[in-house]
């Protein structure tokens, strides 16, 4: 058989999934920094963490064991640098603004949240302003590949980090996995028995969420984040292993990539644009960076997947009764929406990638890029709730 | 329950969504086809034509299951009518838990 | 606090409706709303954002303390009510 429809039929399957524990979880970044701020909240915060925890020690075991060997593993790293601190501060304020990350977008648009689909239509824009404008202006693939020194890692097999520290031993990724994923596992872990604890304290009785009830499998419940959680490192390791043993390519989960090539498909008629108009400024610049669309593959597997996401996240809204078509009384906040996906997609695409590609996914790959979006990712959705608090 | 929220009328919208389900099906569908000709002339991720075709197909076949899914959906809505069952269900007024 | 059930049949002071919004605006609003209010007085907030509801507010009026009961009234849509208490 095809390896690539192969490859391509069982991602979309992990896309489902996917789909179902992001709608059901209520798995989204922006709720779970805002929950932590306003009210000292940490129910989603810990079905993220475990996310991360769970799925960085399957990746350390994995690659350590060699079931994906660690030099199929490093093709897939990027590097990291300035652009990861830039890109995440524009992308945390937008996502901010829109109240929904890269990953959350997919599951209120897929449950009927107009304003979320104008935050999509903002990206799509936001992404060919880059690609067309900020990409060749500032040369930035140039500034990507000769970074300023000192706020640059290197790119390639020196950003892995189990490379850095302990060269080309076989352990090394399960010991940085242990490092990090440990360091989520358990804060995620400590934050449930916490809150646990609290909520037993005011109502005088031992209180405990369960992780799986079967009202939650049948859709009159929405999952636990922690649930939520599992999936989402399922998922991971589903497009991880599928990826190297179909088409011997690693594949590390991203969303971001996918809304480029939605741009490319929807205009595809119209794809002369992306030929010509991108060498305007080809005759004192590297060809290469005249046009972020011209570099970028459009056939990733990824892409797929953010469809079947998509599709997964308005079944499972549809089977819970939850799916309703819903329009905002005040209409500002379609234009507020429609800025705030320009920050988003712009942001994301400086820092290659969002809080799934380069967050996540950072962590994933064990190189930097994950370390240096997190503090300005953060900071950013701070500011954006300070801003929308003083203004609305 | 307090009057205001008895007059509100109680809307299903379970069709938007099937028709939402429908149209990434056919959106999938419709990218298929342009994915040899936008991959032409790329610096990075050129495919090789067995690839374009394993993808193309795969594509086809995801539009098709999406479709097929938001059939299955149209039947569990108007013909089990269990969607309109849930909107019975919640006159009674259930509250989430924390 | 709690739901408190008894707050089902109160009629509601003030009313503030964000239905189509998503995060954090419903909790946002409804908290600038409730500085505003007097003591004693019953908002009524409606929202089809099942993820404020199942979360944000719970979490924003425990830490509050005050009484809160919600109420699914269409598939994806709920009613708040909030009392101030202090």
């Amino acid at each position: 058989m095809n390896p690539y429809f192969l490859e391509y039929a069982i991602i979309g399957i992990a896309g489902l999934i996917f789909g179902a524990a992001l709608e059901r979880g209520r798995m989204c970044f922006v709720l779970a920094t805002n929950n932590m701020f306003m009210a000292r909240d940490t129910k989603i915060l810990e079905g993220i963490l475990l996310a991360f925890g769970i799925s960085i020690l399957a990746f350390g075991i994995i690659e350590s064991l060699g079931i994906v060997p660690i030099q199929s593993a490093v093709q897939g790293v990027f590097p990291s640098g300035w652009y990861d601190l830039v890109g995440s501060l524009l992308f945390g304020f937008g996502i901010g603004l829109c109240g929904a990350c890269m990953s959350g977008l997919i599951f209120r648009a897929g449950s009927g949240f107009t304003q979320n689909w104008m935050q999509l239509f903002g990206i799509l824009v936001g992404t060919i302003f880059f690609a067309f404008i900020i990409f060749p202006l500032t040369n930035f693939l140039y500034w990507i590949l000769h970074t300023i020194p000192w706020l640059g890692l290197k790119p390639g097999f020196a950003d892995y980090i189990p490379h850095e520290w302990f060269g080309n031993a076989v352990w090394g990724p399960f010991v940085v996995a242990l490092i990090f994923g440990g360091l989520f596992l358990i804060l995620g872990l400590y934050l449930t028995k916490r809150r646990f604890g609290k909520i037993s304290k005011e109502r005088g009785v031992n209180y405990k969420e369960p992780i799986i009830t079967w009202d939650m499998l049948k859709f009159k419940e929405a999952y636990s984040p922690r649930l939520g959680g599992i999936l989402f490192a399922v998922v991971a390791v589903i497009v991880f292993i599928t990826s190297y043993f179909t088409v011997h390519k690693v594949a590390y989960m991203g969303v971001t990539t996918p809304y480029g090539s939605f741009d490319t498909y929807i205009l595809a008629p119209f794809i002369n644009l992306y030929t010509t108009v991108g060498h305007y400024k080809a005759s004192f610049l590297p060809k290469i960076s005249s046009n972020w669309f011209q570099i970028v593959p459009v056939a990733i597997p990824m892409t797929l997947l953010v469809i079947t996401t998509f599709a997964g996240a308005t079944t499972t809204a549809i089977l819970g009764g939850e799916f309703k078509w819903r329009v905002p009384k005040r209409k500002i906040m379609f234009l507020q929406n429609f800025i705030g996906g320009i920050f988003t997609g712009v942001g994301a695409r400086i820092a290659l990638g969002c809080n799934i590609g380069t967050l996540w996914s950072g962590f994933l790959m064990f190189s930097w890029a994950g370390m240096l979006f997190l503090p300005t990712l953060v900071l950013g959705m701070y500011l954006a709730l300070k801003f929308q608090q003083a203004i609305w | 329950m307090a009057e205001a929220n008895n007059m509100k009328k109680r809307k299903n919208h379970n069709w938007c969504g099937i028709t939402l389900l429908a149209l990434y099906g056919l959106f999938t569908i419709y990218a298929s086809f342009f994915l040899s000709y936008l991959n032409k002339d790329k610096v990075i991720g050129k495919l090789s034509n067995e690839a374009i075709a394993g993808i193309k197909e795969s594509f086809i076949l995801w539009g098709v299951i999406m479709i097929i899914g938001a059939i299955l959906l149209l039947i569990r809505e108007y013909v089990l009518k269990s969607g309109q069952q849930e909107v019975k269900d919640t006159e009674s007024g259930v509250s989430p838990h924390y | 606090m709690a739901e408190e059930k008894s707050l089902e049949n109160v009629k509601p002071d003030e009313t503030l409706d964000v239905l189509g919004e998503t995060c954090p605006i419903p909790e946002a609003m409804a908290h600038k709303k409730l500085n505003k209010m007097k003591v004693g007085q019953v908002l009524e907030v409606y929202t089809d954002h099942a993820a404020a509801v199942e979360n944000s507010f719970p979490s924003m009026l425990n830490k509050l303390n005050y009484p809160y009961c919600v109420t699914k009234t269409a598939p994806g849509e709920f009613t708040i009510k909030i009392k101030k208490t202090s």
